[in-house]
């Protein structure tokens, strides 16, 4: 449980950075192309936070302390000259980070108190104190798990959300093995992956943010994210950091994932199609002349604009916008 | 006409979240319960009955999810109900007494005042306060085929990630279906019709036969079903999937088009507990003062602007009565078509919110229960039925997987995963992988308390994934609430994962917690292995 002062000490440094973390976002971002939708620092931190715990706002702080870790990184980016000695830079990101992990979801704790109602009847003005055992919660979202992970789910057929993070004990192998300033020195980055057309697409985010929206062509196709990290071009010039040949470190991949279809498969049609007898399980095939009623209907296509009375019906012809979404259905649901 | 040529089948699902909050009488959410008691199940129980004794055979689905059930089935809220009826008796007979100015007026306010004097009586004297009863009534009886839904509405799309919780939702499900209607339920309602091919499985280790999905989890189907929404599909895993018609759905369900926009329909927004003097009505709002809607109504919709008119129940009744004709004209020219060129008879499937009915549209259930009578008494060409009938009687069924998709605005997921509710999603991940390591570590818990303890954790992991919560946020009403409830089950789940971890499980904790979130009584934890 980080104690009253680390928290304090936290909101001071946190202040000053969201504006630049965000202006330094967008323009990110707005040089990528598959990044439709993106997610600020700031969208991120008033999303978690709830107006009946206003004043407690962890998730807030937390998160912005996160960003401020990584918000060190610019600075130290800043001289141009090729030397860049390590050592006096370390402690404080270390420290920052530390704090982070004392931070990581701790229950709270439930706090047993002896609650007093007090009732006065008027006549006699007798008060009688009735005793009720109570356990009194308070809960926050933790800020983060610390674990490496990466996730990926379907917004819609086109649109990826893919959360992540790394934990601080990765971060310290990492340091390790690629030298003090390595999270300095990289940036993140998402390689996406359509399995089922075999090909990548690469997408440089920064530290700022843990979570993303991703464009994607394809639909109805499998995707795999890979989250790494490649060195920034100023690392070049710095010959005590090696950088590996493909200048490439991998840090985890994410679950698989299969967007959703967008359009009719007219193009799937067989003139046989498949069967089952669900009551006895038996499989068979029925021949598309079987299927139809009018002879001189032989494809689905033409069926459905049969069945729909639509005139050159197209594969993205229906509608998708449910009736009932925009309806007030009522004021609970 | 031939009543053969094909089917209609309604299916009304009835939800609510879990909302029960022992400790106070305060929280306004609980009313959702008694608005729909009163608005909805027992409007249509009473046509239900009425048809019933008229002689007129119907059949219609509904799901009764298992939050529902626990909560119809609850004494407190039972309670409560009725105090919620004797104040708006209390209220009515006021109005009758303030209304007297205008003779319109004054009548709608005995309406009201038979109407809840009339819910008092059918539940507290002639049910005995148990609604599950009276709708497994129409079940045993034939008319009614209910089918149960994920545990607490969670949406299968964005818990996949964790198969295990999938496989939880659905079997606490079907055991909450048992536990209620005494025998397994045969179809479920996918929450929010969320599809994802990876349940298939888990829907088939419990018996399931058929789910409904929206129009597009056939209509993009793999490969494209020959017969479009009108004939259901079997996924290779053996689900059997039946398709919302997209024609019968705007002409109920659009806000701009449909039937509910009728001018002599009762306009929902203009309550009396934003109208009338604000002393007066104070007893009657909410406790902490804000004014909020009573369920008493004077006004029709009338027209799209302008001053409004008073409701006039008869009228309401004359275009409920025209729009069941229309809707049953509209079928009927349908179903010739359809049937012209199919081989098997087509189904159109028609799924609505049951709340949609009697909430929303005031005057749904009578609606429903005219169309009933036409379909029954009047000359149409098809017969009203359930999927599980279809399927008795249709068991050659095409093979494709239905397409991922959901009822949502758009199809997909961006109700229940957008900027304003994507923070929640790796903290239901992380609990449901935290769940399933539980259920690991103690596969065979013989202690009491442990168990009771990862019981408790299975409970507090289902609530937090109620589907709800992310709707709400995103819809912007009672936003501050529904994030209480994500924080405070994901809470509950936590601390009592360290503590059983830990080994240092507090018992009167789970008590306090389990008397609030007081669900799944016969919960097995190991259902998470």
């Amino acid at each position: 449980m980080p104690t009253k002062e680390s928290k304090s000490k936290k909101v001071e440094k946190v202040e000053k950075e969201p504006a630049k973390a965000v202006k330094k976002l967008s323009t990110t971002t707005s040089k990528k192309k598959t990044t439709a939708v993106k997610k600020t620092a700031e969208a991120k931190s008033s999303t978690a936070k709830s107006k009946s715990v206003a004043k407690k706002e962890p998730v807030k702080k937390a998160t912005t302390t996160a960003k401020k870790t990584a918000k060190k990184e610019p600075v130290k980016k800043a001289p141009t000259t090729k030397k860049e000695t390590k050592s006096t830079k370390s402690t404080t990101k270390k420290a920052t980070s530390k704090k982070t992990v004392s931070k990581e979801e701790k229950p709270k704790k439930a706090t047993r108190t002896t609650k007093k109602t007090t009732s006065t009847t008027k006549k006699t003005a007798k008060v009688e104190t009735e005793k009720k055992i109570q356990i009194l919660e308070y809960y926050d979202l933790p800020y983060r798990y610390n674990e490496t992970t990466i996730k990926i789910l379907a917004q819609t057929p086109n649109i990826l959300f893919v959360y992540w993070d790394i934990s601080d004990n990765d971060r310290a192998n990492y340091t390790l093995d690629h030298g003090e300033y390595f999270f300095n020195d990289t940036y993140p980055v998402l390689i996406v992956h359509n399995v089922t057309k075999n090909y990548s697409t690469e997408v440089p985010i920064n530290d700022f943010a843990n979570s993303w929206y991703l464009h994607l062509e394809d639909a109805n196709c499998e995707y795999k994210i890979e989250l790494g990290r490649r060195y920034k071009e100023y690392a070049y010039r710095n010959p005590d950091i090696n950088i590996p040949q493909d200048n490439y470190i991998h840090v985890k991949d994410s679950n698989d994932l299969v967007m959703p279809n967008d359009h009719v498969l007219f193009e799937t049609i067989k003139s046989d199609m498949e069967y089952r007898n669900v009551k006895n399980g038996q499989s068979f095939k029925k021949n598309i002349s079987e299927i139809y009623i009018n002879d001189s209907l032989y494809t689905v296509k033409e069926i459905y604009e049969k069945l729909y009375q639509i005139d050159n019906i197209t594969p993205f012809f229906f509608d998708l916008s449910n009736p009932g979404s925009g309806n007030p259905t009522s004021t609970f649901k | 006409m031939n009543k053969n040529k094909g089917y209609v089948t309604f299916v009304l699902h009835a939800h609510l979240p879990f909302i029960h909050h022992p400790e106070s009488k305060d929280y306004l959410e609980e009313q959702w319960l008694f608005e729909a008691i009163s608005e909805t199940y027992i409007p249509l129980l009473t046509n239900f009955k009425k048809l019933e004794q008229e002689g007129v055979k119907f059949r219609l689905t509904m799901t009764m999810t298992p939050p529902l059930l626990y909560m119809l089935d609850n004494k407190l809220l039972q309670e409560r109900y009725i105090e919620y009826l004797e104040k708006h008796i209390e209220l009515c007979e006021k109005e009758i007494k303030r209304t007297v100015y205008d003779q319109r007026l004054n009548q709608l306010s005995y309406y009201y005042l038979d109407r809840y004097s009339n819910d008092l009586k059918f539940f507290r004297d002639e049910h005995n306060c148990n609604l599950i009863d009276a709708f497994k009534y129409f079940q045993d009886k034939g008319f009614l085929e209910i089918i149960t839904c994920g545990a607490t509405h969670g949406y299968f799309p964005i818990l996949y990630l964790t198969p295990q919780t999938v496989r939880a939702q659905i079997g606490v499900g079907v055991q909450t279906y048992e536990r209620f209607f005494g025998k397994k339920p045969r179809g479920i309602w996918l929450p929010e019709c969320g599809y994802v091919p990876e349940a298939d499985q888990y829907l088939k280790e419990f018996g399931i036969e058929y789910a409904l999905v929206e129009s597009h989890g056939i209509l993009y189907a793999n490969p494209a079903p020959v017969y479009g929404t009108f004939a259901p599909i079997v996924s290779p895993g053996g689900l059997i999937a039946f398709g919302r018609d997209i024609e019968s759905s705007k002409q109920v369900w659009s806000s701009i088009i449909g039937y509910p926009g009728d001018y002599n329909y009762r306009e929902f927004y203009k309550d009396i507990g934003y109208e009338v003097d604000y002393e007066y009505i104070k007893p009657y709002i909410a406790s902490n003062g804000a004014r909020v809607h009573t369920g008493i109504k004077y006004y029709r919709i009338t027209s799209k602007e302008g001053e409004k008119d008073y409701y006039n129940p008869r009228w309401a009744m004359d275009s409920a009565e025209k729009q069941a004709g229309h809707f049953l004209d509209s079928r009927t020219a349908q179903i010739e078509n359809l049937s012209s060129f199919m081989k098997t008879p087509p189904i159109v499937v028609c799924p609505y919110d049951a709340e949609l009915y009697g909430h929303w549209w005031y005057e749904g259930p009578y609606w429903l229960y005219i169309l009933f009578k036409k379909i029954y008494y009047d000359d149409c060409n098809f017969t009203l039925i359930t999927p599980g009938d279809y399927i008795d009687k249709h068991p050659e069924i095409q093979v494709a997987t239905p397409c991922r998709s959901s009822w949502g605005a758009n199809g997909y997921s961006e109700v229940w995963l957008n900027q304003t509710n994507d923070y929640v999603h790796r903290h239901l991940h992380k609990a449901g992988n935290r769940m399933v390591e539980l259920a690991h570590m103690f596969p065979n818990e013989n202690d009491g308390l442990k168990k009771k303890a990862l019981d408790q954790c299975a409970r507090e992991l289902l609530l937090a994934q109620s589907s709800d919560w992310l709707f709400i946020i995103t819809n912007g009403t009672m936003v501050d609430y529904a994030k209480k409830r994500i924080k405070e089950h994901i809470g509950r789940f936590t601390k009592l994962y360290y503590q059983i971890k830990d080994d240092k499980i507090d018992e009167e904790f789970i008590d306090t917690i389990y008397e609030q979130d007081y669900i799944f009584h016969d919960i097995d934890y190991r259902i998470y292995m």
